[in-house]
């Protein structure tokens, strides 16, 4: 289907060459590198992975009307679980890339690049059969202050743990039972 | 490391001149400046959509330390942290930073030099910041004068934040409260986010509590393994106890911001 000036499908193992040349990150800066050579080099084998299927994992990849792809992204189902073995199920978005040239553009009717495809996911996510849990979670370089305006924008306010010192995880926010 | 943020601009020198004083006064900035008690600091010219948009000065944050010391009467030793301020700000590091900030749209530079990135900013900002801070650190450990013991520095990272207190904690695991109202003030007041408390000896009893932002400058993620991709590092499924009750709840709907049809 086709939005204002874009649309959305899921990927599939023929985009393996597409992805290998999409461009998210200034190389120089190590975690953004990390990002970009994610997404070129193992996103493929990581959303078709059939040894991965329980996880339902997703790729999504958002092109312009003219056929460019402007982002890239992936989630997928996984439990979260605490030392005492309390357990959460939850969405992990994998990763959220934004082609270099469409970081901080807008489409002509107004919508930001990065709004179209976090809400593409978010639309994903919602729309998954088994019904996915609503908590959405994502890992981001503590640097990465792009990524962490959007995850806010779209509803990861919450601040967990950090799986490690440098790398913050947010999440969808709760309602006191 | 988590240092004090590297750069300041002209007010808190001056309060840390005069405390109490408004930190808009001139007669205590000019003292500062006719007995070389502070570096001359970067001028950045600002630009807007429609052209020039002012000039804006910034300051190495060894300035402060200068003046605490002019404050208590050792004339020579804020003498020779002005040099020493002036040193790193004619360094390749200030210059870098300074050409990033020029390019910031708006107020943007000011914010930066207030502690505060610019959420579209770019990542070598973040980078010559922490280059910055990086450089400050390594000329105060080299340097007694400026670990003096009347200046006392607690950086850490919150840990948690409540209605009244944030927790700072440091790295080797000791803690400290802090009033909100003062991790607010200094726009580190969530979890995750990098403070330092600044203890500032009046008497022997007392001191001035500075609550200023904070950095972490050593950027070495990945040196032990750990990727954020993948479902190969179970660090990021795992969870605290702390996660679990901010988890117990019922999930809130999902936000979508933009209404989007995925095909298939």
């Amino acid at each position: 289907m086709t939005g204002a000036g874009w649309h959305i499908r899921p990927g599939s193992p023929a985009d393996r060459e597409l992805l290998a040349s999409f461009a998210c990150a200034d190389t120089a800066v190590r975690w953004q590198a990390e990002v970009e050579h994610f997404i070129q080099v193992q996103l493929t084998d990581w959303a078709f992975d059939p040894h991965a299927d329980a996880g339902d994992p997703r790729l999504l990849l958002a092109f312009t009307t003219a056929g460019d792809l402007f982002g890239v992204a992936a989630h997928e189902r996984v439990i979260l679980q605490a030392r005492d073995g309390t357990i959460f199920p939850a969405t992990k978005l994998e990763v959220v890339g934004v082609a270099l040239k469409w970081q901080g553009r807008c489409f002509a009717t107004g919508e930001r690049a990065s709004d179209v495809l976090m809400s593409a996911v978010m639309t994903d996510v919602g729309s998954r059969v088994p019904p996915r849990d609503a908590r959405v979670y994502a890992v981001v370089h503590e640097d990465n202050h792009r990524s962490l305006a959007v995850c806010r924008r779209h509803g990861l306010t919450e601040e967990m743990s950090r799986p490690h010192p440098s790398y913050r995880r947010v999440v969808t926010p709760h309602k006191e039972r | 490391m988590i240092a004090a943020w590297p750069v300041v601009v002209r007010d808190r020198i001056v309060q840390a001149f005069k405390p109490g004083v408004s930190p808009a006064a001139e007669a205590p900035f000019r003292t500062l400046r006719r007995h070389g008690w502070v570096s001359q600091g970067v001028r950045v010219t600002l630009f807007a959509d429609r052209g020039l948009a002012g000039q804006m000065t910034f300051f190495s944050s060894l300035n402060v330390m200068a003046a605490r010391l002019a404050r208590r009467g050792n004339a020579p030793a804020a003498e020779r942290v002005a040099r020493a301020a002036a040193d790193l700000e004619a360094g390749p590091e200030f210059a870098i930073l300074r050409s990033l900030l020029s390019e910031l749209p708006d107020r943007e530079a000011e914010q930066v030099v207030s502690g505060q990135f610019p959420e579209d900013g770019p990542a070598a900002l973040t980078e010559a910041i922490r280059a910055v801070a990086s450089r400050t650190e390594q000329v105060r450990a080299n340097d007694i004068l400026l670990s003096s013991p009347a200046e006392v520095v607690f950086a850490g990272r919150i840990a948690e934040v409540s209605d009244r207190f944030v927790l700072l904690v440091q790295g080797k695991g000791t803690a400290t409260m802090v009033p909100l109202w003062m991790a607010g003030a200094a726009r580190r007041d969530r979890a995750g986010d990098f403070l330092a408390l600044v203890a500032d000896q009046l008497d022997g009893a007392s001191a001035v509590v500075e609550a200023v932002p904070a950095i972490d400058i050593d950027d070495t993620p990945g040196a032990d393994g750990f990727s954020p991709f993948g479902r190969g590092d179970a660090r990021t499924r795992s969870i605290t106890a702390e996660d679990v009750r901010l988890l117990a709840g019922e999930p809130q709907s999902l936000r979508i911001l933009v209404p989007v049809t995925i095909e298939g």
